[in-house]
């Protein structure tokens, strides 16, 4: 997953790119960020062994190197909207009973502002069932979910086919109630290569 | 302050005439003044995926990178890149074990080289414009392939490029004001080279020379958008 992001004022500009396994278990990601005009700096982080390692590069000074527990069902978070429904990977949807979602964290802060090797937050989401949902890009057939979210939000979350797209989220209650993230834009395309062409 | 964003996608056409879809784009200019080149390449038969991330200083010296390269349906892993003090930090991670680190002497004017085409049109971004002689380009690259097929430390290659001076191109995404270079890369083909703007974008580049003589690189869609903020 590779995004960029800007706040709505733009004063945040947030840079990511996540890789996670076929099982959806995090292997590497990279998060760089400017805020109010300064560059604070690129996270870089691997899974190996259950380990974290984290990487934190300030433009300017030696990298600073932290080693963290990697538990099976720990997500990385670098605050994209995006990543949100791939926090919900490890969420059984074969139950609706809430279920606890692990996240390595950069930033203790809820929209992400601040760039450090961060600390783990447990928070509890559940599957709430499919439905189609209509968006700017058109209308698609969802898995829905609730988190509560480590920073006292109920947020709802859309998410979409084989690559878990988010679709929608909207904040249920806690700050920025009523707030709504939807899907504006989208295009697939697929690329065929078969052994057989070396 | 404010920020600016360039996106877009390349085509390829080959030789014999066939044209491709071949690589998206998109480039920030940072509200620090640095820049980032974040490209996802895929070859023509569907064999290769390349992502790459490079971000450079308002000077357009290189701060940092990061390539990951799927080939042939495998995972070549990931390298990651930052120089400081004078220093390229270089990791090579192959997803399982533990990343490979070495360093090596980076001189000022380095390029880090991953083998995105639009990265090409950064390769010129130390020619001096004020003449047309040959001028020296040093890449530290992670793959000696032409392609960049393979993922590794690489290695520092020096080549030459020159500047040809202004001119208008038109190509699907539309016509702009470029800077047109010769680059005599490391492969040993000579490429025509246009690009514009703040961003550098690569418009269009020529293999003038070699086995692909005539495969022409063309910018297939563009956009530009400008976010303000005010304190």
């Amino acid at each position: 997953m590779r995004t960029l992001t800007r706040s709505p004022k733009g004063d945040l500009l947030r840079d990511v790119n996540q890789l996670d396994a076929a099982d959806w278990r995090p292997i590497e990601g990279i998060g760089r960020l400017f805020y109010k005009g300064e560059a604070h700096g690129t996270v870089v982080r691997r899974i190996v062994d259950n380990q974290l390692h984290s990487y934190v590069w300030n433009q300017g000074t030696p990298t600073d190197y932290a080693v963290f527990d990697a538990p099976e069902n720990l997500t990385v978070g670098y605050h994209p909207i995006l990543h949100e429904a791939w926090k919900m990977n490890f969420v059984d949807i074969a139950s609706s009973a809430w279920q606890e979602v692990l996240t390595h964290t950069v930033s203790n802060t809820w929209n992400g502002r601040s760039l450090g090797h961060g600390m783990k937050l447990k928070s509890s989401a559940r599957f709430e069932g499919i439905e189609d949902v209509v968006t700017p890009a058109g209308r698609f057939r969802c898995e829905r979910f609730t988190w509560l979210t480590p920073f006292d939000k109920e947020l709802h979350i859309w998410r979409t086919g084989p690559l878990r797209i988010l679709v929608k989220e909207v904040v249920a209650k806690g700050d920025k109630h009523g707030t709504t993230y939807e899907l504006a834009e989208f295009a697939e395309e697929k690329v065929h290569w078969s052994a057989e062409e070396r | 302050m404010s920020f600016s964003v360039f996106s877009g996608s390349l085509q390829l056409t080959e030789p014999d005439g066939r044209t491709t879809g071949y690589e998206r784009f998109l480039i920030t200019h940072n509200p620090d003044g640095s820049r980032t080149l974040r490209t996802l390449t895929r070859s023509p038969t569907g064999d290769l995926l390349r992502d790459t991330n490079q971000l450079v200083g308002p000077d357009w010296q290189a701060i940092e990178a990061i390539g990951r390269l799927f080939v042939k349906g495998q995972s070549h892993g990931t390298v990651m890149r930052r120089i400081e003090g004078g220093m390229l930090h270089s990791w090579v991670w192959n997803h399982s074990t533990e990343a490979d680190y070495a360093t090596f002497a980076a001189p000022r004017n380095l390029l880090l080289g991953f083998h995105p085409i639009s990265h090409d049109a950064w390769k010129m971004n130390f020619l001096d414009r004020a003449h047309k002689d040959w001028q020296d380009v040093w890449v530290h690259t992670v793959s000696v392939t032409w392609n960049g097929s393979t993922l590794g430390h690489g290695e520092l290659r020096r080549s030459q490029g020159r500047f040809e001076g202004l001119e208008d191109v038109s190509v699907p995404a539309g016509r702009f004001a470029c800077e047109r270079y010769t680059w005599a890369s490391p492969s040993g083909s000579e490429l025509g080279i246009w690009r514009t703007g703040d961003a550098n974008v690569l418009v269009k580049m020529v293999s003038l020379g070699g086995a692909r003589k005539g495969a022409f690189y063309e910018l297939a869609d563009y956009r530009e958008e400008r976010v303000n903020w005010r304190p």
